[in-house]
């Protein structure tokens, strides 16, 4: 049973995590192999771009927005924040000499990781779920019908709920670190 | 409303910290040892929404000042923009040299430029005593020691054929005790290796041959040889049968071999003959004194 929690979820979250810390040593050590760090400096441009297009979720989840497909919006939101970290951490590499960089980078990756958790809990409550899609279809609903209801029912599980209560914060913050972080490059540069 | 106002705190905290201790919070690097009391004033530098304006920095550096103080090239009036950061940065740790950009020569006008010892002296060396001060036919602007090819055909006079005015011997083994100076015997004037020393014009290293140069060098001494210094060859027998052909004098193998194959003495023939036919006079008149 134990093993079998540290292979569906432990691994899994070590897995994406470290992905996300290699991809940016690699891509960094690329750069400075080729002697093109100068990239660095745009991909911090484009990480932040990419992150704020995965916020198009964000934005359909407290119906903002009328168009996408939620489930779909959601994976986009993973991937595009995940990609979006990676080119910051590259941007940052190891050359930050005070604290707000550091801070933003550290916030950066405890977003991520929260992010992961998420990630996790969602999958937890797909299952959960699972039973009341199949009593769903004997009552005759349709299947875009039963799919929506499905993916509220999951994201506004009670743990979700306790979850996003920590996940906010952190983006509230990794937000609020990178604004002044662009606002100095853009006073003094 | 409490989370609203938690918010509000922490952006509030945020915020006055950079404000209060921008060097400390924002800060990409220190700056370097002589602009250290400006750490927190970033507005004595930086115009903000405009860069690092020029006018900042000649406040305290007058352009035609630059370098007299330490005795260095006073190059900077001659630069035709005097941007100063397209060269000098900062906020890259105390030691002023890591905030230089490398010197872009192309910056200068065009008639100092084309007038290095407008700014550099010639080297006092021999070498440099000999040429002309058209530095670019051997330097380039980019690196002093990048030499694309140095054209011997420049230097004029003695020292043309004095390796050693602008060379040094190598201290190895083989070059420490050379005396001769004939540094074009084994060398080109286009490159000092491959060194053009063919062992073949002096012994053919062939197959049995294909040793380490110590077996026939001892102690590294490439002026002298030993043929025995393998098993193959002993005094006793090389002495043997060079008497069986009348030769008392061997000790100067490549003289007569100049290949392994004892049969082969063709390479100086005419040589060997009358090597052995004095070797035999010697020993014919030797005879004809006993009787």
């Amino acid at each position: 049973m134990k093993n079998g929690i540290i292979l569906k979820d432990v691994f899994p979250f070590i897995i994406w995590f470290s992905t996300m810390i290699f991809s940016a040593i690699i891509i960094d050590f690329i750069l400075h192999y080729f002697n093109i760090v100068f990239i660095g400096r745009y991909l911090g441009y484009l990480g932040t771009f990419t992150i704020l297009i995965s916020f198009v979720y964000s934005l359909k989840k407290r119906k903002l927005i009328s168009f996408g497909v939620p489930k779909v919006l959601l994976e986009y939101h993973e991937y595009l924040a995940l990609s979006g970290s990676i080119m910051i951490l590259v941007h940052a590499g190891i050359h930050i000499h005070s604290i707000l960089p550091w801070l933003a980078i550290f916030i950066l990756t405890i977003n991520v990781a929260s992010g992961l958790v998420g990630k996790y809990i969602v999958q937890q409550a797909k299952q959960t779920i699972a039973n009341r899609t199949e009593s769903l279809k004997n009552s005759g609903l349709s299947d875009e019908e039963i799919s929506k209801s499905v993916f509220w029912d999951t994201i506004t599980m009670d743990v979700m709920k306790k979850w996003r209560t920590v996940h906010l914060p952190i983006t509230y913050l990794l937000g609020l670190l990178s604004l002044i972080h662009i606002i100095s490059v853009i006073l003094f540069n | 409303m409490k989370t609203k106002l938690i918010y509000f705190v922490i952006t509030i905290a945020i915020v006055m910290a950079v404000i209060a201790f921008p060097h400390k919070m924002i800060s990409p690097g220190n700056l370097y040892q002589a602009h250290s009391d400006l750490n927190n004033d970033c507005l004595a530098c930086h115009k903000i929404f405009s860069g690092t304006p020029n006018e900042n920095c000649v406040t305290c550096h007058k352009v035609s000042e630059i370098g007299k103080k330490n005795n260095k090239i006073s190059f900077h009036k001659n630069l035709q923009n005097q941007d100063c950061i397209s060269c000098h940065s900062d906020h890259k740790g105390l030691n002023s040299k890591l905030a230089l950009n490398k010197f872009n020569h192309i910056l200068l006008d065009e008639t100092n430029r084309n007038q290095c010892i407008s700014c550099h002296s010639q080297p006092k060396n021999k070498l440099h005593s000999q040429v002309t001060n058209s530095c670019v036919s051997c330097h380039s602007t980019k690196s002093w020691t990048l030499l694309t090819s140095f054209d011997h055909a420049k230097i004029k006079g003695a020292i043309k054929t004095n390796c050693l005015a602008c060379h040094q011997s190598p201290k190895d083994n083989l070059h420490r005790n050379s005396t001769t100076n004939n540094c074009i015997s084994c060398h080109s004037l286009n490159q000092w290796k491959p060194s053009t020393f063919n062992h073949n014009n002096v012994f053919v290293l062939d197959v049995n041959h294909n040793t380490d140069c110590i077996t026939c060098h001892t102690n590294n001494d490439f002026k002298t040889y030993t043929c025995f210094g393998c098993h193959e060859h002993s005094v006793n027998n090389i002495r043997r049968e060079h008497v069986e052909e009348g030769i008392s004098n061997f000790d100067n193998c490549v003289k007569c071999h100049r290949i392994g194959n004892e049969d082969d003495i063709r390479s100086n023939e005419n040589g060997v003959r009358n090597y052995i036919k004095k070797e035999l006079n010697n020993k014919n008149s030797g005879e004809g004194d006993d009787d």
